[in-house]
């Protein structure tokens, strides 16, 4: 009721409601407010040039980052312009390897993200559509779920599990999904009751068509905000097990393992912690200011005309 | 005539002639960043004798609640206006909040549509009107409950006493308008600003509200009402101003408007409001569809035939008998009105015929075949040819998918031809109810709610189907939008061979389109006649009392009829205390099933 209020007060604005020359799409809608966000934006445009990177990776790099030149140790960056940015302990380049493992961390990211949103959608969707037991036994399982510590589970299930990366990737999903999945139940629940979910069961819509034709595309919005703030959270994840020792195995380069290589030489060499933690830093900044600018453009709270 | 404006602290005394208010040139404008809106209101002049009564008209947007809103100072920050509002001989505009705040809601009462939100549900009656009197320091303590109760029993609260210490929650919808009312004229103001005081209050109960309105003018309380209702406005008023996009259009008195007004916008909203007429039943149009209907009446299968249809909704607080017993046949290019207010059940009982929701026991027949045990291909069928429309078009309509894709919808959910023929059929459908080809490819959102109206409508219209059931298709509409969109059904019902099945409160609408009206209450069918002659004999004091509540806007309307206290069978649930108590209050004549139905019914489609 509060909104037939706001639309009293409003309603001399509504007057000035002229008929859009042209047609706009919900999803261009949300793109335009998306960048009105000017930092959203130019992180998004960083996103980009990251995601390019990672996927160019072998041609970018100039060197295999596993390649040891032990007569070439510890130079330091900016002082021989074929390792820009130095090398390590064990005469590694240092820019390759923080290219190689940009790939690494956002094939996890996104890997698990993906992997945790599907899951989410499947879960969430299939509880809140049919509700009843269905809905009381799969969210007691979430609960569960949730109620156990998502980094000890991701620890535990990296042991078990090995650590190649599609193992690390799965145990992030894993430890990740059960937040989505309610937020999934939640928009179904909201979304089933609108006249329009109404309007196609009286036109003789199938259930699964309902759900995948009429609920999903417009419970999406909220469940990309959630995992675009979810992909950061899962990098920072991969990285926080390589520092334990638990995350893809060396010798594939991980920002992790470069942090906790450079810590060791902290004093004397900090190029080695410098370079991979800030890259880290800007990384996860990036996508949380895009998660933050998705968040504003799909606000449920303004969803009216 | 820019009176000059003395500052005193009481009011000045004033000249009989003198208005009590008077607007000159107000404009309201919400700057925002880069869109350049036109302003809400544009140059809005008007003068309220004391103890007079104006009517501000207009749809939706047109600025009349902003441009009272901006008189009163009642608008967010981000809101411009200019101009003068004189109020007892002081500008408002320029009046400093402080002063102004203390003379809203002490020199000028106010009235909202939504009376539940006006009121703190924590605190009772008692609390909320007295405290109002002693922060605008009226009276002393001691006199302040007298005051308050006094202003209940003013407003027609039977047993004020007694009621004033309840909460809110307790009181009805009518009774709680009431009571607002009530706070509004405890400080004696001068001036009753009325926002649609009726518009969220069922028909029969409205009339009443509006009676009471009519009455407080006799202590000489001036009244500006803002309503998009002529009839209302018509009844309760003396003056009128039509405002349209914030502008005036035309004003004049209101006795004689409805024959002498000139502007083609005020005559556009004056033939466009649905009045019935009592003195011939009805249209010999629609006469001559009834005889037409009662001929094919023996006919031997109905189109849909239901017949000892319940539904039971379990709720928290015990079950609610929402549809009882009820049989209903809708048969070929018949059209039929269910007629009832909110909570009787009549939009339970087009879910049930729809089968979107299942009845609790009854029957419902599509062609002869039980649908309950038919198979599902007599399901798919009766999907295929028995199409609804609903209440709010902009809901039904599918967000994310166009204009055309939403009208080709059901023809890709029955896998009716392929791609380019459906939307090939859409445009064809389109064209038909009135969406010209350059908005087609647009968004629902991008469209009005009477063109979102029509794309619903064509999308029923989409598999050819026999039956079209309409869930107060125009109730979301402004009245101009409504007449289109009832024209536009019965033009498509004449040239398609549709039956109809139309839900509505409004017995007008219903006469203007249907053969024959079945009226609902509390779940109950208490009549079922031919159009015709139910207008002329209608035969259940429900009925009588449901025309009674129609406010035409020629002419006045039918002396009142209160609404009978028991509905056919008793009382249908289980009465709580809490209930008793709400029963008690309703003013004699609203029985606590009527309302609560409601509840579950929204709770269950919400």
């Amino acid at each position: 009721m509060a909104e037939s209020d706001a639309a009293a007060v409003l309603d001399g604005q509504a007057g000035a409601r002229t008929a859009h020359s042209r047609p706009r799409s919900e999803l261009a809608r949300r793109w335009t407010r998306f960048t009105n966000n000017r930092i959203a934006l130019a992180s998004l445009i960083f996103v980009v040039i990251l995601v390019l990177t990672a996927v160019l990776a072998p041609v970018l790099a100039p060197y295999d980052p596993t390649e040891q030149d032990l007569l070439h140790r510890f130079e330091p960056s900016f002082a021989d312009p074929r390792h820009p940015l130095g090398t390590d302990m064990l005469g590694r380049d240092v820019l390759s390897r923080l290219i190689v493992s940009l790939r690494t961390a956002l094939t996890v990211g996104f890997g698990a993200e993906l992997i945790a949103l599907a899951l989410a959608i499947v879960v969430g969707m299939t509880a809140g559509y049919l509700g009843g037991r269905v809905d009381e036994s799969l969210m007691a399982f979430t609960d569960i779920m949730y109620a156990f510590p998502s980094y000890l589970l991701t620890v535990i299930l990296v042991v078990v599990m090995g650590r190649s990366t599609g193992a690390v990737i799965m145990a992030i999903a894993i430890g990740s999904w059960v937040g989505q999945a309610r937020l999934a139940r939640a928009q179904t629940l909201r979304i089933k009751n609108l006249p329009y979910v109404e309007a196609g069961r009286s036109m003789g819509a199938s259930g699964l068509t309902i759900t995948l034709r009429y609920i999903l595309p417009n419970a999406l919005g909220p469940l990309l905000v959630a995992t675009s703030f979810g992909i950061p959270a899962a990098v920072a994840a991969e990285a926080g097990l390589s520092i334990l020792g638990l995350g893809v195995a060396p010798p594939t380069p991980s920002w992790g393992g470069m942090i906790i290589d450079g810590y060791h030489y902290v004093l004397g060499k900090p190029y080695l912690i410098v370079w991979p933690l800030l890259l880290f830093g800007l990384t996860l900044l990036a996508f949380t200011f895009v998660g933050d600018g998705l968040r504003d453009a799909f606000d449920t709270r303004e969803q009216g005309r | 005539m820019t009176a000059p404006m003395s500052r005193l602290d009481e009011p000045a005394e004033l000249q009989p002639e003198q208005p009590l208010l008077s607007i000159r040139d107000l404009r309201v404008s919400f700057p925002a960043g880069r869109s350049d809106i036109p302003p809400a209101v544009d140059g809005l002049n008007l003068d309220l004798p004391p103890a007079g009564a104006l009517a501000l008209v207009g749809e939706s947007g047109s600025g009349k609640t902003v441009g009272t809103r901006a008189a009163i100072g009642l608008l967010p920050p981000s809101a411009r206006v200019a101009g003068e509002a004189v109020f007892e001989g002081r500008d408002l505009i320029t009046m400093p909040e402080e002063e102004l705040r203390s003379l809203r809601g002490r020199r000028i009462g106010m009235v909202f549509q939504n009376a539940m939100e006006a009121f703190n549900p924590t605190l009772t009656l008692k609390r909320q009107l007295t405290e109002h009197l002693l922060w605008h320091k009226l009276c002393r303590r001691k006199d302040a409950l007298r005051w308050a109760v006094e202003a209940m029993d003013r407003v027609g609260i039977p047993e004020p006493d007694k009621r004033i210490r309840m909460y809110p929650f307790q009181f009805s919808g009518g009774m709680l308008q009431r009571a607002m009312i009530a706070m509004a004229i405890v400080t004696r103001p001068a001036l009753l600003i009325a926002d649609e005081p009726t518009t969220a209050l069922d028909v029969t109960v409205q009339r009443q509200v509006l009676d009471l309105l009519k009455d407080l003018r006799s202590d000489g309380l001036a009244i500006l009402m803002i309503t998009h209702d002529l009839g209302v406005a018509r009844y309760t008023c003396d003056d009128v101003l039509v405002l349209r996009h914030g502008r005036v259009v035309e004003t004049g008195r209101m006795a004689t408007f409805g024959d002498e007004a000139t502007e083609p916008y005020s005559r556009h909203l004056i033939e466009s409001a649905i009045d019935f007429d009592a003195a011939t039943g009805s249209g010999d149009e629609t006469a001559a569809r009834a005889s037409d209907g009662s001929d094919v009446a023996s006919a031997p299968t109905p189109l849909i035939a239901a017949s000892g249809l319940n539904k039971i909704f379990s709720t928290s607080g015990g079950d609610v008998h929402a549809v009882i017993d009820v049989d209903l046949d809708i048969r070929k290019d018949e059209a039929v009105a269910v007629v009832g207010q909110s909570g009787s059940g009549k939009s339970t009982l087009a879910r049930l015929l729809m089968g979107l929701i299942d009845a609790t026991s009854g029957t419902v027949c599509y062609r002869g075949r039980d649908l309950l045990s038919a198979g599902s291909s007599t399901m798919r069928e009766f999907r295929r040819s028995v199409q609804m429309v609903f209440q709010n078009p902009y809901g039904s309509l599918l967000p994310h998918l166009s204009v055309i894709a939403n009208v080709a919808e059901p023809l890709r959910l029955h896998r009716v031809t392929g791609p380019r023929g459906r939307t090939e059929r859409a445009r064809e459908l389109l064209d038909l109810v009135g969406i010209p080809a350059d908005l087609q490819e647009h968004y629902p959102r991008q469209l009005s709610g009477g063109q979102q109206q029509r794309v619903a409508i064509a999308r029923a219209l989409a598999l050819d189907p026999a039956v079209l059931v309409c869930d107060e298709p125009t109730s979301a509409l402004d009245v101009s939008i409504q007449a289109e969109i009832l024209d536009l059904l019965s033009g498509l019902r004449e040239r398609l061979g549709l039956s109809l099945l139309f839900v509505t409160h409004n017995l007008a609408v219903a006469q203007r389109l249907c053969d024959r009206i079945v009226v609902m209450a509390d779940g109950l069918i208490v009549e079922t006649a031919p159009t015709a002659e139910l207008f002329t004999r209608p035969g259940h004091p429900y009925t009588r009392a449901l025309l009674s509540a129609v406010m035409p806007t020629h002419g006045d309307p039918l002396p009142l009829v209160r609404r009978p206290t028991t509905i056919g069978r008793g009382p249908l649930i289980e009465i709580t205390a809490d209930d008793r108590v709400r029963q008690d209050l309703e003013d004699h004549h609203q029985p606590t099933a009527v309302r609560d139905p409601a509840r579950p019914a929204r709770a269950q489609e919400d």
